[in-house]
């Protein structure tokens, strides 16, 4: 389009002279057009009368225009005037055409009108058209009845692929053909196959090398027989192409359709070309298009890899590719996975563990982020064996493409089943929040240890990250706000010590709720929303409701704002038991309602009509929100199993610490008593050598229970569960 | 226009989508009869979200509203120039009008010296409209609009807020009330000086090189300040690359919110939050990412093999 954009270029401080580009009133009221007009009636007005700049303004938005009923006349006027136009005017319509049929706006009962306008279009010389109109055809083939397509493109491709024809339009009907294939085997006529031959033998090797880009499309129409019998030979006149970006297509062409080609007809006819061409590339090019495909190629052909000179080819050739300039390393990183998947994980205990190490900590940032981005696949690869990727994991989680490596890292430590890693990464994680200062690393941080929370011990959280969430809360940016919220819901609905849980309740209702901040109030409440969708209703109406209710009379608007936003999504908790409470929400936001802020008013009515529109009490009584609600309970149980659970696993612990200690001091006991007879000593027992006097002092001096019962009376009072083992067990779960 | 349809414009325009001609006009028509009951200085209480330039980053002005949260839970003052430089302008300012209209107690949108007929001529906001629509009906119709936006706003009769500075010519924020704003902005007086004017580090006044406004000093503001029982001015019109500039012990700060303006200065945007005790705390960002630029591929490509 031919609009300037010289105001970008403007020197940033503006001045107020600046008369040259002042249009008087004229001349803006030339370029105007009668108001109160429809879009479609606007378009048609300046269609008809504008200025070439306008009709191109028009055209580059048809998609958008066509989407207003009535619009038939401007289809009209398109379809009538559309030759006449200038190339610029033509290239725009093809592009908001493409658009228009493939968002449905221009009508269907209109295909075949556009479908001859396309051939007339694409029968121009100029290139560019093409390259605007060819995705049209694309658009069209996908939508036309099948006779239409028969009648129409069959016979237009036949005669524009000869010879005679333009070559740039002899490039468009090898994508045309391409899309025909996709649509349907049958619109591939022996007399179309032939056109293709004659396109794969092209004088041009632009032409031959696009035939060569769309040939596998015909194949996987024709399917094996044909492929193997009629096309393949053509495949093998492109792989020897004296073109080397012919040979390149060709490549990637046999590795497109190698997977439907039977297995002996593989070794003998398409290993020998791979073959040649990882051994010895012929060029730059075909190296490229090897290396870009190499993962693709290996996974496709996994039964040929038994072919070991084959295999001892692709292997020598891929390693070579992870030694070679940044691009191949790139493209090693990139098929890495494939590589792996292919050959098992049990051959990363070789070679490729040091493949994959020299790759992600590779010089180049490209290649480690892609290696970054894929760890999450290979550790799903290997599975158990991924305890193998703890040092390239920290390597990648210290270094700048760590942010990559985040977005799964969930993933990654779902197969490391070590607690002494996911330790380590608990405490990389907290470095990382406590440095980052940007908020959309802190977004990104946060976004990855929602996922990964799971992993951690709740007393590694509670202590740690939980003030950091509570931090962010309140003084971040509004989003990180919002999702450290999420995360502080989801600590204290993974938290399953009771007293720890209330106490995180109490935390976020002295700093938030109760805060002279009202940013802080109302990010109380979304967090209120997130313990409420994350926990019971029961839990929430105990702990988040009354606090939430108290901020009715918040002086500030945003709070009221917020409140009468949220109610409707709590009420669920009040529906069938709690009467007053119910009759409070209602009060509340009938109360904010008559607040003289509109927008006040007009959230709370908002929210008044959706608590009591039917909708509201079926999505409430669905089954859907009951199981979820029934699950929610289930988990809050199982937290306290869990923890009693816990609290017997401490006390038998501590049971059996007492245990060994009694015994241990028993026996020096017993030793003791026998310290009077010398003779029983043993040169080690610190009485031996000494006389009568001296064994006394030293006994003194040795902590012996009185009687035995000593030490039964501490294991009873631990069996018992006396107050002060609950105690000791206290200060623990605390620590 | 109903409230469903103004929520439905909303909606489209936060895409970044296409509206009606038509919807253009009834748009500005219901904004011009709520901005034309605006002050000219409009009284706002905290708490506030303040905002400067915009200039048709429309992305930018997304990723704004992520940092500084969702209307009409915050409440925004933004200090002008919407349009110009950016290559969504309209989209910019049929958004922050369209919210105006659905929120008007929780927006507020003061002028700025690009909310004018002739410098979106120059600037782009006209080429724009005339790229998009065909006409320039819909640049007829903005700056309609923009005749009608309040000069300046006074949060809490303690923050001054203004697009560009002072002026020589009045004293008294009383004096910017008496104005009558509903005009273009010209090339000289009051109003054009509120709009073009600039800080500068010495005292007194001197002439502006912009050819409009004037630089004004540490003396002037302070005597403004204290005449006016003001504890800040809070004005946005030059770009800081750190996005705010405290000048003035603390008596002015220029803020900026178009992050690496014009696609290539390469800044940080800013915007300032003040809490209902007027507790400044500036929150600064990036330009959106390119993700969030660019309509989502339908048939996206992996990033790697598998």
């Amino acid at each position: 389009m031919d609009f300037n954009f010289e105001w970008l270029d403007n020197d940033p401080i503006e001045t107020i002279e600046s008369p040259n580009s002042i249009r008087s009133e004229e001349e803006i009221s030339k370029w105007s057009t009668e108001e109160n007009l429809t879009e479609v009636r606007r378009a048609i007005t300046i269609l008809n009368k504008g200025f070439p700049s306008q009709k191109l303004s028009i055209l580059s938005n048809l998609h958008k225009i066509l989407t207003e009923s009535m619009n038939e006349k401007l289809i009209e006027i398109i379809n009538s005037e559309i030759l006449s136009w200038a190339e610029d005017m033509q290239v725009e319509t093809g592009k908001s055409l493409r658009l228009a049929i493939e968002n449905e706006s221009y009508p269907i009962q209109n295909i075949s009108i556009i479908s001859e306008i396309c051939i007339s279009i694409l029968s121009l010389w100029s290139s560019k058209i093409h390259e605007a109109w060819v995705p049209v055809f694309e658009e069209i083939i996908k939508k036309a009845p099948s006779d239409l397509v028969a009648r129409l493109f069959i016979p237009a491709c036949i005669e524009f692929s000869e010879y005679s024809q333009p070559e740039g339009l002899r490039k468009s009907i090898t994508s045309m053909i391409g899309f025909l294939a996709e649509k349907s085997e049958n619109y591939i006529t022996d007399d179309l196959l032939k056109r293709v031959f004659l396109l794969a033998q092209d004088p041009s090797h632009e032409i031959r090398e696009s035939m060569a880009k769309n040939l596998h499309k015909i194949c996987r129409a024709l399917g094996e027989e044909k492929t193997e019998n009629l096309i393949f030979e053509e495949i093998a006149k492109l792989a020897d192409d004296e073109e080397p970006t012919v040979r390149s297509e060709a490549m990637g062409l046999l590795i497109e359709i190698v997977d439907m080609l039977p297995f002996d007809f593989t070794i003998n006819n398409v290993l020998p070309i791979l073959q040649r061409e990882l051994t010895q590339p012929s060029s730059r090019a075909v190296k490229r298009e090897l290396a870009k495909r190499f993962g693709q190629m290996i996974v496709k052909l996994e039964g040929e890899l038994q072919e070991e000179d084959f295999k001892r080819n692709a292997f020598r050739f891929y390693r070579t590719m992870c030694s070679d300039e940044d691009e191949f390393k790139r493209l090693a990183a990139i098929n890495f996975p494939g590589v792996l998947m292919t050959l098992g994980p049990q051959e990363f205990n070789f070679e490729l563990n040091g493949i994959h190490s020299k790759l992600c900590m590779d010089p180049d940032d490209d290649t480690r982020s892609i290696m970054a981005t894929s760890l999450h696949e290979i550790a799903k690869i290997l599975g158990e064996k991924s305890l193998q990727l703890e040092e390239t994991l920290f390597y990648l989680l210290l270094d700048n493409v760590k942010w990559k490596l985040l977005v799964n890292l969930d993933v990654v430590l779902s197969f490391m089943h070590s607690d002494e890693i996911k330790h380590k990464v608990y405490e990389e994680m907290c470095g990382f929040l406590a440095k980052v200062k940007n908020s959309r690393f802190q977004m990104m941080l946060l976004n990855s240890l929602k996922k990964v929370l799971k992993f951690f011990k709740v007393n590694e959280f509670i202590l740690e990250i939980f003030p950091i969430m509570i931090n962010f809360m309140k003084a971040g940016a509004w989003n990180v706000k919002n999702k450290a919220a999420e995360i502080a819901a989801e600590i204290i609905k993974l938290t399953y010590y009771k007293d720890k849980k209330n106490e995180l309740c109490q935390t976020c209702i002295q700093t938030l709720c109760n805060s002279p901040k009202s940013t802080d109030r109302i990010i109380f409440i979304e967090l209120s929303i997130g313990i409420y969708k994350s926990c019971s209703n029961f839990f929430f109406k105990k702990h988040f409701l009354q606090p939430i209710l108290s901020l009715e009379k918040d002086p500030i608007k945003s709070v009221k704002i917020k409140i009468a936003q949220s109610l409707p999504k709590f009420r669920k908790t009040l529906l069938e038991e709690d009467i007053d409470l119910s009759k409070k929400i209602s009060n509340i936001l009938e109360y904010l309602a008559e607040d003289p802020s509109k927008t006040i008013q007009d959230i709370a009515i908002n929210s008044q009509m959706n608590i009591m529109s039917i909708g509201y009490y079926k999505k409430l009584s669905s089954q859907k929100y009951v199981n979820r609600e029934r699950e929610k309970k289930k988990y809050e149980d199982s937290q306290e199993i869990q923890e009693i659970k816990e609290a017997e696993e401490l006390k038998k612990k501590a049971v059996d610490d007492l245990t060994n200690k009694a015994r241990v001091a028993y026996t020096m006991a017993q030793r003791l008593k026998n310290a009077s007879n010398p003779r029983i000593y043993s040169s080690t027992s610190p009485l031996a050598g000494r006389n009568r006097m001296e064994r006394k002092s030293v006994v003194g001096k040795i902590d012996v229970p009185k009687s035995p019962l000593r030490a039964g009376s501490q294991l009873d009072r631990l069996r018992r569960g006396s107050p002060l083992l609950l105690t000791s067990r206290k200060n623990k779960v605390s620590r | 226009m109903s409230t469903a349809d103004l929520d439905h414009q909303i909606e489209q325009l936060r895409r970044c989508e296409y509206i009606k001609e038509s919807e253009v006009k009834q748009l500005c028509l219901r904004a011009r009869e709520i901005l034309a009951e605006e002050s000219n200085v409009q009284p706002i209480n905290a708490p506030v979200t303040i905002c400067g330039d915009i200039h048709g980053q429309f992305h930018d002005l997304c990723e704004l509203f992520l940092v500084g949260g969702e209307l009409p839970i915050t409440n925004y003052l933004f200090m002008g120039d919407f349009v110009d430089r950016g290559l969504n302008s309209i989209e910019t300012f049929l958004l922050l009008l369209a919210l105006k209209v659905r929120y008007p107690d929780r927006i507020t949108l003061i002028r700025g010296n690009h909310e004018s007929r002739q410098i979106t001529q120059v600037y782009g906001f006209y080429d724009e409209c005339l790229r998009k629509y065909g006409s320039v009906n819909v640049w007829r119709y903005c700056t309609e609009v923009f005749d009608y936006l309040a000069l300046a706003a006074l949060i809490d009769d303690r923050i001054f807020c203004v697009h560009g500075g002072l002026s020589p010519t009045i004293q008294s924020i009383d004096e910017i009330r008496a104005i009558d704003r509903k005009q273009e902005v010209p090339h000289e007086g009051t109003m054009c000086d509120l709009m073009w004017s600039d800080p500068e580090e010495t005292n007194g006044w001197s002439i502006s090189p912009r050819g409009a406004g004037w630089l004004f000093g540490r003396d002037i503001v302070s005597k403004w300040n204290n005449e006016n029982n003001i504890e800040l001015i809070c004005r946005a019109h030059q770009l800081v690359m750190e996005g705010y500039k405290i000048m003035f012990n603390d008596t002015l700060v220029t803020v900026w919110s178009a992050p690496n303006y014009c696609y290539r200065c390469g800044n940080v945007a800013a915007i300032l939050e003040l809490d209902e005790h007027l507790n400044r705390s500036y929150k600064t960002f990036e330009a959106a990412p390119a993700d969030a630029r660019d309509p989502p591929n339908k048939n996206p490509v992996m990033d790697y093999f598998l």
